[in-house]
């Protein structure tokens, strides 16, 4: 029974510290870099999807294209599909509409210059004062939006342009009956976001974007949805579509990535149908593979760490096992069982791995800590992955316990040919043999 | 009014819509080239505010009864042998450097100057507008109608202007708005006599966004066209093609 042999597993290994030092460096160091690596992508995944879901308008979002796959986005009645997400038992936290101009040739143009911007996003600056709370303004803030001829450019812009706060800059698109409009916009805010989400994209006021695009009243680009954060994603995305359908809005069959999407792009259909992505699904898969290409060789790594532990570990229990012939066989002949003393060893292995976990998580807590506090901003090709411009991390128990599986399953296969040899001590023999 | 008033009772036309739209087809007609093919030489140069100047030649050949024309770029240097070919409604630009044809569309820049590809296209202003307002204005020696125009088709290059029209049926100036009412360009015209009828000399394209202040005055980027060597020979037909820009650009 292990439980019996921790007490003396402990003062074991407590006693012999210094030759298994060496086991518990190693461990700590793997384990280290292992939740360092692991906690930064899980931390960068983070802010990607928050990043992207204040980019696109929603962590879950609907779309609607009418009578083809290249159709723009455009929903006359998002109320009313929010309203049928309700009433299927839904709770979303907050409901996003917005108007989009991104193929309407949108141009900003100052003090003779001209700078053509991928994406312009008509927003309800107070509905969702608490998605842009968790963008750094260098300047003012969302707060003179709402229903005003204002607009809110990034750093990268401003800087290109020599733009200051309450500049006016000029708007150019076309409508999407085709034609040219503009507004003078007054500058209320510069935001600090270098990343693909910040530096292509503007906000204005919804109302004026739907004015200047000559959509209807109440119509919307995109509908977006936030929940609590603790559900599971995929299954959100299931139930919005499954409300949906029971509302009787066709949907794209098969959509639920943006590989799907891209495989409606030549169909033809009659009305309108919607699909309905988390938003790591529908971002470039890119921005993910990445994370994820992160993440398999943080995996890697460990695997390579676990070998090594597997070799350090057989090789070092060995050792002890031998040096130990006398002990064992005393506590053999004083009553201890074969199976005890294989527990013995195999817990005293185990021991030393968790110290080794333990101290490496706590180096890696102390080395994220110390990372958070340095400024990554003169990366501007890394700022997605930063919360302003500061690398964020989280510690992600189901990556612990399995990193801490997998190490205790390699500690106690490195350990067992060691702890069979001590559970064949002979008690006579070992009694005899002097050391 | 006068020129529309009679414009009317030449045509018989009554009603007042109707009336416009024959000012507005005279004014093409003057316009276009509807009975010859037209060629000349135009020097482009675009002044950009604290930047300096660029400049662009091209050989511009039209054929206004086919709706086709070419623009075929000979300055600068390393831009010889692009050219713009607007065949079957479609304007395309090839680049001899990759060989390719991109489409573009009559409202696009050309060459990143003031002007768009619209511009060296057949004027369709009664295809494309009604006229909402008419009054009389006097811009320098000339006595012109002034007509405000507003879109009937997202496929015209603006979708409000106004026209200053001459007693010749010449447009001598022309502001272009947005939706909004924003003006957008301005530009000017001048003509030249060349066998019996007018044809371009000089057009001042003045681009109301994109202006700066220097020294304390503000300054807007435009783009003057100087139209030489004007020439109604009869173009071969094998010019309006893609295969002809390919091969003069070997």
């Amino acid at each position: 029974m292990i439980p019996m042999r921790v007490p003396f597993a402990i003062k074991s290994v407590a006693r012999r510290m210094g030759r298994y030092g060496f086991l518990v460096a190693m461990t700590a160091f793997g384990i280290a870099a292992v939740t360092l690596v692991q906690s930064v992508t899980v931390g960068m995944n983070a802010n990607v999807i928050e990043g992207s879901a204040r980019y696109l308008g929603g962590r879950y979002l609907v779309i609607a294209r009418s009578a083809h796959g290249w159709a723009e986005n455009r929903m006359a009645k998002p109320d009313e599909l929010t309203a049928a997400v309700r009433d299927a038992g839904l709770a979303p936290r907050l409901v996003i509409k917005r108007q989009i101009a991104g193929d309407n040739d949108q141009t900003l143009f100052f003090n003779g210059a001209s700078f053509k911007v991928r994406r312009i996003s008509g927003i309800d600056a107070s509905n969702e004062a608490s998605v842009f709370e968790k963008i750094t303004f260098v300047a003012g803030g969302t707060s003179g939006l709402p229903g005003t001829a204002g607009i809110l450019i990034s750093k990268q812009v401003a800087d290109r342009f020599g733009v200051r706060l309450g500049d006016e800059i000029t708007l150019r698109l076309v409508n999407s009956a085709g034609y040219i409009d503009s507004a003078n916009l007054v500058v209320q805010g510069i935001f600090k976001d270098a990343s693909i989400f910040g530096f292509y994209n503007c906000y204005v006021d919804a109302g004026l974007l739907g004015r200047l695009k000559a959509e209807s009243e109440g119509a919307a680009s995109i509908l977006g949805f936030y929940f609590s954060g603790r559900e599971n994603e995929s299954e959100t995305a299931a139930a919005i579509r499954s409300a949906l359908a029971v509302a009787g809005y066709e949907l794209m069959p098969g959509v639920e990535r943006r590989d799907d999407l891209d495989a409606v792009w030549g169909k033809e259909w009659k009305g309108t149908r919607y699909a309905v992505l988390p938003v790591e699904e529908y971002i470039d898969a890119k921005v993910m593979d990445l994370i994820r290409a992160i993440q398999v060789i943080s995996y890697v790594f460990l695997g390579f760490i676990l070998l090594i532990i597997l070799v350090g570990m057989r090789n070092t229990t060995q050792i002890m096992t031998r040096k130990r012939f006398k002990e064992i066989g005393t506590a053999r002949a004083l009553g201890m069982t074969r199976g005890g003393a294989l527990r013995l060893i195999l817990s005293e292995s185990l021991l030393v791995a968790t110290i080794g976990f333990a101290a490496g998580v706590v180096a890696a807590v102390i080395i994220l800590g110390m990372l958070q506090t340095l400024p990554f901003s003169w990366s501007d090709g890394f700022d997605i992955f930063l919360k302003r411009g500061r690398i964020t991390w989280i510690l992600s128990l189901p990556f612990l316990a399995a990193n801490y599986g997998a190490l205790g399953l390699m500690t106690l296969a490195g350990a067992l040919p060691a702890a069979r040899r001590a559970s064949t001590i002979s008690p006579a023999v070992a009694m005899s043999t002097i050391e | 009014m006068a020129l529309v008033l009679s414009l009317a009772c030449l045509s018989g036309l009554s009603t007042a819509q109707d009336q416009s739209i024959a000012v507005l087809r005279k004014v093409d007609e003057k316009t276009n080239f509807a009975e010859n093919d037209f060629a000349s030489e135009y020097a482009i140069t675009q002044v950009k505010p604290g930047e300096g100047t660029t400049f662009n030649r091209a050989i511009v050949f039209r054929r206004d009864r086919r709706s086709q024309f070419l623009v075929l770029l000979v300055e600068p240097v390393e831009d010889k042998g692009k050219g713009y070919l607007m065949i079957e409604g479609g304007i395309w630009l090839y680049d001899p450097h990759d060989r390719r044809f991109t489409f573009t569309s009559a409202q696009d820049a050309f060459r990143n100057t003031n002007a768009r590809n619209s511009d060296f296209a057949l004027s369709n202003l009664a295809g494309y507008y009604r006229v909402e307002k008419t009054s009389k204005e006097k811009l320098g020696i000339f006595d012109c109608d002034k007509l405000d125009l507003v879109a009937t088709s997202p496929d015209a290059p603006f979708p409000r202007k106004s026209i200053w029209v001459s007693q010749e049926m010449q447009i001598r100036l022309s502001r272009e708005y947005s939706l909004s009412g924003q003006l957008l360009r301005t530009v000017a015209f001048q003509y030249q006599k060349f066998q019996g009828r007018e044809v371009p000399a000089k057009v001042i394209i003045i681009d109301e966004l994109k202006k700066k202040v220097i020294a304390g005055q503000e300054q807007k980027e435009n783009t003057t066209i100087i139209v030489t060597k004007p020439s109604f020979a009869i173009l071969p037909s094998e010019l309006f093609t893609k295969d002809y820009l390919e091969r003069i650009s070997k």
